[in-house]
């Protein structure tokens, strides 16, 4: 098959593994965004070379990947498309700040390598949040929380359709590949010669086609607001869920667990 | 319930696709339009739901012209059902797709899921609502595109080429379930042979003109006429001949 085709294939796997029946599925939207959002500012919140403050963060993710059943390998190949961003964002940090922190087993190791490895695990943590809570909630639920919470509308309905043309827009570019190589047999790729007809046609296509989606959106009674539907009601059991994850964020971040816990033993 | 007046249209690139077209169909009618590829029939239907701008005629439902001010009243009591079911369905889950066009209406939850399951129950297609639309198979698609239109209980329906894809078992059950329906119903198809078990009149049309209207009996076994409209003679009729 078509990579096209594979990565349409994961935009909507991930879409449906929110339709899953588990307990975490089942935690109200709006508790899963407000312990989502407090992990990212929490994570972000640690300083520049800070690394083994990061490291018991790692138990949230790992944690939820578990109890929402989420496939390991959805989470990280999907980890892999952002990774090399911040990879070369962080890329020049070693080479300009090479002032040694510390001697690890006689390798000196400098602070700009310590804050290009936290910028990588603060970003593989907060996609992998963010992950997980796509993964458990449905695509509408969400735009309805960012609305509850004043994301401003025409933003949250700009995101949803976004995310729908980008379907449209793939799953043309995949039909009109596989078209194409069905007739042209020998080769690999598109000829360079076929490549502007080819764009060309995929934007007309998939621009035609979103238009008459719309219109058949209009058809349907749609007059540029997204009624959503709606969601259970929030039950003590989410408010535990949020309030307990926020909590203990909170004390991994600005309790020194080591200190404590040491001393606990050291008794 | 439906009156069309002399409407002509245009496509923005000079294609002439309807040229004086009148017709009139009646409240609880079957009426089917057929003609060749490119006849116009998926423009009429479209310009009835005001799809595009009409430039010359007018077009009155249940007494109510077509137009800028009363498109949202006309697009709830006319349901649209595309010619190619990818352009229709849109949402991540059947389910969400049908209650789309109700929860657009702002109807109270009970009567959305009233409605929808409603609809799964006609297309018999209740296995498949928690499906993704775009993994479907060609005729399911089919099917979901009808129930989400019958979800939203128009008065009428208009339906552009609704047996295509359907394998003969559910074009039976489509054609069961029509028959059943009150709704007025504009059908385009080449589907002749459904035209004479579902329809009670028939317009032929030929590069944008009605060329003939009239019992699908009688016109399909006028053949000048079906030749003149490159059609061809239904299955049923042919070995009665
Ligand atoms: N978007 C468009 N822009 C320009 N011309 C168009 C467009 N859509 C259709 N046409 C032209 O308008 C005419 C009528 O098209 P229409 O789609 O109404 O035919 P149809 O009777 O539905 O045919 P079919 O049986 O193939 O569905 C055709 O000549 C077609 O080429
Ligand atoms: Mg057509």
């Amino acid at each position: 098959m078509s990579k096209l085709t594979d990565s349409l294939n994961k935009i909507q796997s991930l879409e449906e593994l929110s339709d899953g029946s588990t307990v975490l599925h089942r935690i109200h939207p709006m508790a899963k965004m407000i312990t989502t959002i407090f992990f990212l500012v929490v994570v972000i919140s640690f300083e520049r070379h800070q690394i083994s403050g990061l490291i018991p963060f790692f138990i949230y993710p790992i944690l939820m990947m578990a109890i929402g059943e989420i496939p390991y390998k959805s989470v990280l190949s999907r980890l892999l498309i952002a990774l090399p961003f911040s990879f070369f964002a962080g890329l020049s940090n070693p080479i300009l700040d090479s002032e040694t922190a510390f001697i690890l087993t006689g390798i000196p190791v400098s602070y700009g390598l310590l804050s290009f490895l936290s910028i990588l695990l603060k970003t593989v943590l907060t996609v992998m949040a963010v992950l997980i809570m796509v993964a458990t909630t449905p695509m509408d639920q969400l735009a309805r929380q960012l609305v509850r919470i004043r994301v401003p509308k025409i933003f949250v309905m700009q995101l949803m359709l976004t995310v729908r043309y980008l379907t449209i827009l793939i799953s043309e570019a995949s039909s009109m590949m596989n078209a194409y190589h069905l007739r042209s047999v020998k080769q690999k790729g598109i000829a360079l010669d076929h490549m502007g007809t080819f764009l060309g046609q995929l934007l007309l296509r998939s621009y035609g086609r979103a238009e008459r989606v719309y219109l058949a959106m209009k058809c349907r009674g749609f007059d540029g607001d997204y009624h959503f539907a709606r969601s259970h009601s929030a039950r003590t059991s989410d408010l535990i869920f949020c309030f307990g994850l926020c909590t203990s964020f909170f004390i991994f971040r600005w309790c020194n667990l080591r200190l404590i816990i040491g001393r606990l033993f050291g008794q | 319930m439906i009156t069309i007046r002399n409407i002509s249209f245009c496509y923005p690139d000079g294609n002439r696709a309807l040229n004086n077209v009148t017709i009139d169909v009646q409240k609880g009618s079957n009426v089917a339009v057929v003609g060749a590829n490119g006849a116009g029939k998926s423009t009429l239907l479209a310009l009835i739901v005001g799809l595009h701008n009409l430039m010359e005629g007018q077009i009155e439902i249940d007494g109510k012209a077509v137009g800028k001010g009363t498109l949202e009243e006309i697009r709830k009591k006319v349901g649209f059902v595309f010619q190619n079911p990818d352009d229709q369905l849109f949402m991540a889950r059947v389910y969400d797709d049908i209650t789309f066009g109700p929860r657009n209406f702002g109807y109270p939850p009970e009567k959305i899921k009233e409605l929808a399951d409603n609809a799964l129950e006609i297309m018999k297609i209740g296995h498949l609502k928690d499906r993704a639309p775009h993994k479907l198979s060609g005729g399911e698609k089919r099917n979901v595109a009808i129930a989400a239109v019958l979800a939203m209980a128009p008065d009428v329906l208009l339906l552009d080429e609704p047996s295509s894809y359907l394998d003969p078992k559910s074009r039976r059950n489509f054609i069961l379930a029509m028959e059943q329906l009150p709704h007025t119903k504009l059908i385009a198809t080449h589907d002749l042979d459904l035209v004479l078990d579902l329809c009670d009149r028939v317009i032929i049309m030929n590069r944008g003109e009605v060329v003939a209207d009239g019992a699908p009996r009688e016109l399909f076994l006028n053949e000048k006429l079906m030749e003149c409209s490159g059609l061809e003679l239904p299955l049923s009729l042919q070995t009665r001949k």
